[in-house]
């Protein structure tokens, strides 16, 4: 790798001059936003980089934290054994003029970054982390300065350590201790729940309190429909009118996805940026991308994290392998009415069901 | 009697008859499915008569690959359908963002790779997308009209 890195940098290097001062010029300062954190708080970091010299400083953009954290940018090390780097390695084309950010004599510039969605801190420990990028391509293209620095043996940045305490998530509920992470963000919990793609301490919580309303909803419904006469409210809001069959296939629904709750290894991915609530493919039991709209939901009631993850789970073919016929409670309704035989195969008549918000008997 | 005032309200009445004859058969888009040259692809074409413009709900159409099952696969062999591998996706209500503006007089199209959504066996289909749903105003949702587009059979290699 650092030998592509020499070359790319050789060839722009005969391309590009720039007025550009040393490695040494540039001080990296890390300001924890606590001392300590709970497993469900984020962990914040202040990143702050400052020009020292008295010439302004070119800076790769991709070993900032300008665009986010692209690259590992911090080493961490809990009670003193290093932890890994879970987010993302790109491989680009060699860097061009707008990959750099300029910082002028004495200017500094500082970023906010979230570090449980990008390292692993499953573990209760003292944490101990400091920015440390070495690159030859860290600092604007001049032959001259290549060669400075290769002299100077100066290679990157590297701040002072900045130390905090975190309680894990892996220790909740006693002694069954989870695996380790294995990779892409996150790790396991003790309930054999997996994160990936960079769950971050808080969405993590988010999501298990999502999964335990989740498990309250499925658990209630299968009571309701368990015990409930044919004339339910409930059931004839969301499924129509009641018929022995229709009954049998809801019911039968509704165990196969308290079951997959309760005992399935359920994976949920964080990586996920566009407006949706979340997403799967019914054909890859049992994992589940959450999006935007998720982080906002309600725990439980209406269109809310627990209902989220009925819907979802419904989808997968090995569950009941509902689909997206109607969307919202209004929709859901009128195609109980119009279309009872549908009104059981739509995700969002089982989560309405489910949620049975308002109340109904 | 014919006094003008009564004149005036029979031609209002013309007029206002003749205007919503015209909302009723607004002239419709136009769309369909057409094999591309190569492998399994599918484009989808959706063309707007001149003088109107209509917003389409994205949302379960070919605009939306592979996020929702809006495209039904089968097999004219076995008269099965294909299995949809694609991701469903839950959504809250819909934003302005999701309702695509087809201009008057143009046509939009969106080409379909059916490999990634389906595990396709070499033979004679049939595919059928869901109805279209489109709107004239997206003040007056309200007012909208399904649209069917034909289906296509189509062998896949």
């Amino acid at each position: 790798m650092s030998k592509l890195f020499k070359l790319s940098t050789l060839a722009i290097a005969s391309t590009l001059l720039s007025q550009s001062a040393l490695a040494e010029g540039i001080a990296a300062k890390l300001q924890m936003s606590q001392d300590s954190f709970s497993s469900d708080q984020d962990v914040m970091v202040t990143l702050t980089l400052t020009n020292e010299a008295n010439v302004p400083v070119k800076m790769l953009k991709w070993f900032t934290a300008a665009d986010g954290v692209e690259e590992s940018l911090f080493k961490v090390s809990a009670d003193g054994q290093e932890r890994p780097y879970l987010g993302a390695h790109y491989k680009r084309p060699a860097p061009s003029h707008k990959d750099y950010i300029k910082l002028k004599s004495g200017e500094s510039i500082s970023y906010q970054v979230e570090l449980s969605s990008l390292y692993d801190m499953s573990a209760t420990a003292n944490y101990e982390i400091s920015y440390d990028v070495s690159s030859m391509q860290l600092f604007a293209p001049n032959p001259g300065q290549a060669k400075k620095l290769a002299r100077l043996g100066v290679e990157g940045i590297h701040s002072a350590p900045a130390s905090f305490y975190l309680e894990g998530r892996e220790f909740k509920g006693g002694n069954n201790k989870g695996k380790p992470g294995t990779g892409d963000g996150g790790g396991t919990t003790p309930d054999g729940i997996s994160f990936t793609g960079r769950c971050s301490n808080s969405q993590q919580s988010d999501i298990l309190a999502g999964l335990a309303a989740a498990k309250t909803m499925s658990a209630d419904a299968n009571q309701h429909l368990a015990t409930a006469s044919s004339n339910s409210q409930r059931y004839s809001t969301w499924f129509g009118a009641y018929s022995s069959s229709r009954w049998n296939t809801v019911s039968n629904n509704f165990s196969k996805i308290d079951s997959a709750l309760n005992n399935e290894p359920l994976t949920f991915d964080c990586s996920c940026k566009k407006q949706y609530y979340a997403y799967v493919y019914p054909t890859q039991p049992y994992k589940i991308y959450m999006c935007n709209a998720f982080w906002s939901a309600p725990t439980s009631g209406t269109d809310s994290k627990g209902g989220t993850i009925i819907h979802e789970t419904s989808h997968f073919n090995v569950v009941a392998g509902t689909d997206d016929i109607v969307y919202g409670q209004s929709g859901a309704k009128s195609l109980a009415i119009s279309d009872p035989s549908q009104a059981i195969q739509n995700a969002d008549s089982h989560e309405y069901f489910a949620e049975n918000t308002p109340n109904l008997n | 009697m014919f006094t003008p005032l009564r004149f005036l309200s029979l031609s209002l009445l013309l007029l206002w008859m003749i205007s919503m004859n015209s909302l009723a058969h607004q002239a419709l888009p136009y769309c369909h499915l057409i094999k591309a040259e190569q492998g399994n692809t599918l484009t989808f074409e959706i063309s707007v008569p001149a003088n109107t413009h209509w917003y389409l709900l994205s949302w379960h159409t070919p605009f939306d690959a592979w996020f929702s099952n809006f495209l039904t696969l089968t097999d004219l062999n076995s008269h099965q359908s294909l299995q949809y591998q694609g991701a469903l996706a839950k959504r809250g209500e819909p934003t302005d963002e999701d309702y695509l503006l087809l201009p008057a007089g143009e046509s939009l199209s969106v080409s379909l790779d059916l490999a990634q959504a389906f595990a396709i066996r070499p033979g004679r289909y049939q595919a059928a997308l869901r109805p279209l749903r489109l709107y004239r105003d997206l003040n007056d949702k309200a007012q909208s009209t399904s649209l069917e587009c034909p289906t296509l059979e189509v062998n896949l290699p």
